[in-house]
């Protein structure tokens, strides 16, 4: 299974990379979804995987690891947070300058 | 305590002037004056003491983990250089009262004067090299606002900013060389580094070292080849000009190199660049002089070409010649001020500096012609005036130099000098004798005391010293030149030395080709304005511009706006970092067992794994790569389940859910596709709405019109040469739909 | 164990909360309450660093959760020194954005700079890696909120540029951090500490890859080249009185690096080594070089200060990138200096470009009508910033170049010919934008006197100067915090982690 995970995580964060690295910023936005489902499995499978076992230490018992999994509920909240801000962010910039281009021209950026 | 405040008081004092312009300017030159006249009796108290042979010392802690503490001391040399500044200041402060125009702010004038007179103070006493260098930097700012004190012109700027860029730029060598300095001798005091003359000359760093310290000392001392931006200098207000060109700022060069020669001088490396260095400078420079028309270009390099004359002394390396030196210091300063403060008089009368508008002023303002001939005739050397008994001096010790051959230094000095008698002969009969004309641009005469009063009293002192020099200035003299070359100097100052000595025939050689040079000024100047010559701002410009302009180039090539690239960049430098640190460790196979794999999961791995590429292959519609990316996110909810997680699970799905409906909504707003489009060519460059700036990627793009190179939109730098015709049509529209009013 | 440890972070939480839920319509009201809390703040600060200076390290254990299970704070010298820094900065700030209405432009200015402290003073409090990133995105999307503050095309779009490239840092943090927990079970900083020396040799490998990925974040933060593109546009369009609280932003990267750099990854570790040293110290010199160009070749005066800003992280990192005890208390002093003098550079470029319609430093374009007093200001700055006396600047220079002495030959020329190149930009600057005809002088508009304005800009030179005057006692404090970073103990015995065994 860990290999199939790994490929997932290697997979998801190409892709988050190639979609941030368009022109556009919905494209952007979904990239960075993409970099976040990456981060979050990677954080969760650094806690080792485990099937079927409570992520609750008990003594004797095997257990899934449970702070990576209380860090990957904080990393999705706060992705969400981020993500939500930037699509408000976009559909701002996109209502004001009548295009959803991320990259400033020479001109703009120097006024 | 005192010797600190004596450098604090004028700093104090900037401030007063600002606040008291509103009582008005005789009450705001009035205060400046005062406190400069304080500082200067305060350096009186302690003269004595310094003329009996003490030094005087204070010493207040600021930085001692560094080494930079406000040390201060006072000797011979700090004596005659404090006194000069205050001195000389003192009367600048109330020839400048009567120069300034009415329309002039005057507050601020003598704010900034306050400010360098400082700075210079600070120089002279510090017994600190870090200090000294806190000053040093100080003079260069100070001296920046004054020289573009007249905002209005643009010499004003350019000149302030050359200033500033040579001398700031020479300070920051000196920096280095100063510590080095101080690394070597294992302190920052002055007191401590001048007695370990040996340890700094044996170590390796000594010629490092004395690199450094010699560019920061000869870009303030405008010696060749930084002597271009004194002439330029030139621009200020003539107060500026008679304070900082002729006593002060240019003369911190000569301070420093006098102030270090107990332990640099006395090398070859040091005869070679200093004595070489000024010897150029003077001839060079009194060359250029004779054929400036700008009253005050010509005392400009007139001052270039005396600077170079006593920094070439000072590389001599002899006691006898640092003596020399010591004693043109004095005199050049007393000489020049009051040669500027005429050029200012003839400028504020007459309004024009140029020698060819002038002429027949001896009848027309009488006291000033006496003035300025017995100031430039001291600067001639003529007998029995003070500049003469130190050029004699100087063609002494010159011919007994030997450099490169056994004449040659006698002969170049002479040269020198003979251009020196030109020059200064020049002055007086273009400017002041000949026939009066008619046409000057204002109608000159004699100005108020006030403003003659200042370089009368300086010239009072050319002739005091010339006649009775062992009187007026042979103990001050003695006292400097013995702080400078570490001991005792008893030198007797006499006109005749009798026919043996060669200075006297040198002295007359110079002389007599001067006048024949003034006499034939005429033709030598078509001759000189026929021959090509190096402009110094013309090559100050072209190698400053071109840095600004590439700076430019290159700062908005590399940072444009483009967050695409900025994001491929640090994508690279993160997985070569990641490369490279993971190539120096170790990393074996773990000892943990992997789970078992089974089919369900398999399948929506494979799910997962398809909708994630398929949202990279397809995501120009938006919506369908929305869903994809929502597919993508079921499947990690699910597999968090699968992995013992269920509550991640559910958190993971819900917040799904939300950001799905959200972009879902904004999609609602935005393009429902993402047209096909090259990142790299700023985008409005393509339409040409850039000055051509980046005309050049567009051949090369109208070239490619491979339509299979389009299908990839593709961040590489510099792409601009994938994008085809259609694309850029499109991209015009685009563009002048974002940019109406182009 | 006290409980104002906290404090730094729970008021402006508090003050920010209450502010959006009571306050949202009264502006007068935010105000009063905005210069309370900041003022709060400076006192709590200031009775941190004392309990900092005088007693050793101290942990706040937050639910009471032992370490490393639950969230801990640490103050020790160096979260104390970050800590008043950050106070210290926050007063003009303030008080300027009020003298200048600059609150008055947007909704919620008080409330986002509250929440921005926040995330900031935790950041220099914490002592738990994974907390950290938390508190990185606290201050990073109140700095979203802020960067857009007064709205305008450009403003808005630079600020998506800001968001993405650091979302993707944040990213980046995330994998750094899963790599470290992978490998030792742990986040807590001074539980790293100790575990990391004894990690087996097979780990090294992937331990160096996470070190290397966290400092990249923290150079990130720190505009560190090449991931300093976002800064200049970011900078440049933000509202000056933000920027100039950003000022104190990429400290916050700089501060993490140190931190790293001396209790989880020093030299000394085997695994780690000389590696971040050789990492961040050619990526300091090339951000110099690319800070001190930029001054020279920047188009308009908001970038030039954003490449002045480029510029002094790029020293402050050559002075940090030596990780040695006397260069770590000459970078702990150039931060201090820098964090003020680009403040200061970023308020008067916004004075001047609210004073007139452009800001641009084309010969072409003709000169600003300026009172003499923002030219004074704005030459204050420029000395400052440029390392040239009497101000702090060439004290803090001098400091490094003296740290540095032993490989003069490179970092030397390096540092003294930016410098060259910082004179010729300001000078520049200063005489195209402030230095016009007479004639000119009466135009431009009159704008209403800003006592309030001038005196917060005021403040920050006289901390400038204090720093000058005070350089003895305050390098000697930074010598006595360099020294204690470089002694972890304290700091690990704070956290109480191995007290039972």
């Amino acid at each position: 299974m860990e290999l199939l995970v790994a490929a997932a995580i290697g997979l998801l964060t190409s892709v988050g990379i190639y979609l941030t690295l368009r022109l556009r910023t919905f494209p952007v936005i979904l990239g960075l979804t993409f970099l976040s489902y990456a981060v979050n499995l990677f954080i969760f499978i650094a806690g080792r995987l485990s099937i079927s076992l409570p992520p609750i230490i008990a003594k004797g018992a095997s257990y899934a690891d449970p702070l990576p999994q209380a860090l990957v509920l904080t990393a999705i909240v706060i992705s969400f947070g981020m993500t939500a801000v930037m699509v408000i962010m976009s559909l701002g910039a996109f209502l004001e300058a009548g295009h959803d281009e991320v990259d400033m021209s020479d001109d703009e950026d120097r006024t | 305590m005192s010797l600190a405040l004596i450098a604090a008081l004028p700093f104090l004092g900037a401030l007063l002037p600002g606040l008291l312009i509103r009582a008005g300017r005789d009450a705001c030159a009035a205060v400046t004056g005062s406190i400069t006249a304080l500082a200067l009796l305060m350096l009186g108290l302690h003269a004595p003491a310094v003329l009996r042979g003490e030094i005087v010392q204070t010493r207040i802690d600021w930085l001692p983990a560094l080494g930079l503490n406000a040390n201060f001391f006072l000797d011979g040399l700090g004596l005659l250089f404090a006194g000069m500044i205050l001195g000389i200041g003192l009367l600048i402060i109330l020839y400048a009262r009567f120069y300034l125009a009415k329309s002039d702010p005057m507050g601020q004038f003598y704010s900034y004067l306050m400010l360098f007179q400082g700075a210079m103070v600070g120089i002279v006493l510090s017994d600190n090299i870090l200090l000294l260098l806190v000053f040093w930097e100080l003079t260069s700012l100070s001296s920046f606002l004054l020289i573009g004190y007249w905002k209005h012109l643009p010499e004003g700027r350019q000149g302030a900013r050359m200033a500033l860029a040579v001398t700031g730029g020479g300070g920051l060598a000196m920096i280095a060389g100063m510590l080095i300095l101080g690394n070597i001798a294992g302190s920052y005091d002055l007191t401590v580094i001048l007695s370990q003359k040996e340890a700094i000359q044996a170590s390796e760093w000594y010629l490092p070292a004395l690199i450094l310290i010699l560019l920061g000392a000869f870009t303030k001392s405008a010696q060749f080849p930084f002597h271009f931006w004194l002439p330029h200098a030139m621009a200020a207000p003539t107060p500026v000009s008679a304070y900082l060109h002729s006593a002060t700022m240019v003369k911190a060069g000569l301070f420093l190199m006098a102030r270090m020669w107990p332990v640099l001088a006395g090398t070859p490396e040091w005869f070679w660049i200093v004595a070489t260095t000024g010897l150029v400078t003077m001839v060079i420079a009194a060359k250029i002089a004779l054929f400036k028309d700008d009253l005050k270009a010509l005392l400009a390099f007139s001052t270039v070409s005396h600077l170079g004359l006593i920094t070439m002394l000072l590389g001599f390396g002899t006691k006898a010649a640092a003596t020399v030196a010591v004693f043109h210091i004095i005199n050049h300063a007393t000489f020049k001020a009051a040669l500027f403060m005429t050029a200012g008089i003839v400028d504020h009368e007459a309004h024009t500096r140029d020698l060819k508008r002038l002429g027949g002023l001896r009848l027309l303002m009488p006291i000033t012609f006496t003035i300025a001939l017995l100031a430039a005739l001291s600067m001639a050397g003529i007998p029995p005036l003070n500049g003469f008994l130190s050029k004699e001096m100087m063609l002494e010790e010159a011919a007994h130099t030997v450099w490169i051959t056994p004449w040659a230094m006698g002969v170049l000095a002479t040269i020198g000098a003979l251009f020196s008698v030109a020059y200064s002969f020049r002055f007086i009969a273009h400017g002041f004798l000949g026939p009066v004309r008619d046409d000057y641009p204002a109608r000159p005469h004699d100005p108020g005391f006030g403003l003659w009063a200042a370089p009368a009293l300086l010239v009072v002192l050319v002739v005091v010293i010339g006649i009775l020099p062992m009187t007026a200035v042979s103990w001050l003299v003695n006292v400097a030149a013995s702080a400078v070359t570490g001991t005792n100097v008893e030198k007797h100052i006499y006109h005749w030395h009798g026919l043996e000595p060669p200075a006297l025939w040198m002295s007359l050689a110079a002389v007599g080709g001067g006048i024949m040079l003034v006499s034939l000024h005429a033709r030598l100047q078509a001759l000189w304005d026929a021959a090509p010559r190096p402009d110094a701002k013309g090559i100050f410009d072209g190698i400053v511009e071109p840095l600004a302009a590439a700076a430019r180039e290159l700062t908005n090539t590399l940072h444009n706006g483009s967050l695409t690239r900025a994001i491929a960049i640090a994508t690279l430098a993160i997985a070569g970092a990641g490369v490279w640190a993971f190539g120096g460790g170790a990393h074996l196979p773990g000892s943990v067992a992997l789970t078992v794999m089974e089919p369900v999961p398999v399948i929506a791995w494979a799910v997962l794994m398809i909708a994630a590429l398929a949202a990279a292959l397809l995501h120009r519609n938006r919506l369908l790569a929305l869903i994809l990316t929502g597919i993508v996110g079921l499947i990690i909810s699910i597999g968090f389940a699968y992995f013992s997680a269920p509550d991640l699970a559910l958190t993971q799905i819900s917040v799904e859910v939300v950001t799905i409906l959200l972009m879902l909504l904004a999609l609602h707003f935005l393009p429902k596709t993402t047209p096909r489009e090259s990142s790299a060519p700023p985008a409005a460059a393509r339409c040409g709405h850039r000055r051509g700036r980046r005309a050049w990627h567009r051949p090369s793009r109208l070239a490619d019109h491979d339509p299979a190179r389009r299908i990839r939109p593709d961040f590489r730098l510099p792409p601009c040469a994938i994008e085809a015709g259609s694309g850029r049509n499109q991209c015009c529209q685009h563009h002048h739909r974002r940019f109406p009013r182009l | 164990m006290s409980h104002w440890i906290i404090a730094p972070v729970v008021l402006p939480a508090i003050l920010a909360g209450l502010m959006v839920m009571l306050m949202r319509h009264d502006l007068g009201l935010q105000r009063i309450f905005s210069v309370a809390g900041v003022l709060a703040l400076n006192a709590i600060a200031g009775a941190l660093l004392w309990a900092a200076t005088t007693a050793p390290p101290e942990a706040y254990f937050l639910g009471n959760w032992p370490a490393p299970f639950g969230i801990i704070l640490v103050l020790d010298r160096l979260s104390a020194m970050m800590l008043m820094l950050l106070s210290a900065l926050a007063l003009p700030v303030v008080l300027y954005a009020i003298g200048s209405n600059w609150d008055a432009r947007g909704a919620h200015f008080h409330p986002l700079m509250l929440f921005l402290l926040m995330g900031i003073a935790g950041a220099f409090l914490t002592g738990d890696a994974f907390n950290l990133f938390v508190f990185f995105e606290v201050l990073l999307i109140a700095s979203y909120g802020l960067m857009i503050h007064g709205g305008g095309q450009d403003r808005t779009r630079a600020g998506i540029q800001y968001i993405a490239f650091n979302l993707v840092g944040s990213s980046l943090f995330l994998f750094a951090l899963a790599t470290i927990y992978g490998i030792t079970g742990t986040l807590n900083m001074a539980d790293l500490a100790v575990k990391l020396p004894s990690l087996p040799e097979s780990e090294t490998g992937l331990l160096r890859v996470a070190a290397v990925l966290l400092i990249l974040v923290f150079a990130i933060k720190g505009a560190l080249v090449p991931l300093q593109f976002w800064l200049p546009g970011t900078y440049a369009n933000a509202p000056g009185v933000v920027a100039a609280l950003f000022a104190v932003m990429t400290k916050v990267g700089a501060y993490a690096i140190i931190r790293f750099g001396t209790l989880v990854f020093p030299t000394s570790l085997a695994a780690t080594g000389p590696m971040l040293a050789d990492l961040l110290l050619p990526a300091a010199l090339v951000t110099l070089a690319v800070g001190s160009i930029g001054v020279l070749g920047a188009s308009t005066l908001p970038r030039l200060v954003a490449f002045a800003a480029i510029a002094s992280m790029g020293t402050a990192f050559i002075a940090i990138a030596a990780f040695t005890p006397a260069t770590m208390s000459a970078a702990l002093y150039y931060i201090l200096h820098s964090t003020l003098a680009t403040a200061l550079l970023f308020l008067i470029a916004d004075m001047v470009t609210r004073r007139r319609a452009h800001a641009s430093l084309r010969a072409s374009d003709p000169p600003i009508a300026g009172s003499g007093l923002v030219a004074a200001l704005f030459m204050a700055g420029a000395v400052a910033m440029a390392g040239m006396p009497p101000l702090s600047g060439f004290i803090g220079k001098l400091l490094v170049l003296q740290a540095w002495r032993d490989h003069a030959t490179i970092i030397w020329p390096a540092i003294l010919i930016s410098s060259f190149l910082l004179i010729l930009g300001f000078a520049r600057a200063g005489s195209l934008l402030f230095w016009k005809a007479h004639a000119l002088q009466e135009e431009g508009e009159d704008r209403p006197p800003e006592p309030l304005a001038f005196t917060a800009i005021g403040a920050v030179v006289a901390g400038l100067v204090a720093l000058t005057l005070l350089a003895g006692p305050v390098t000697g404090w930074m010598d006595a915090t360099a020294a204690a970073l470089y002694d972890p103990l304290p700091y690990v015995d704070a956290t109480q982690l191995y007290e039972d065994r």
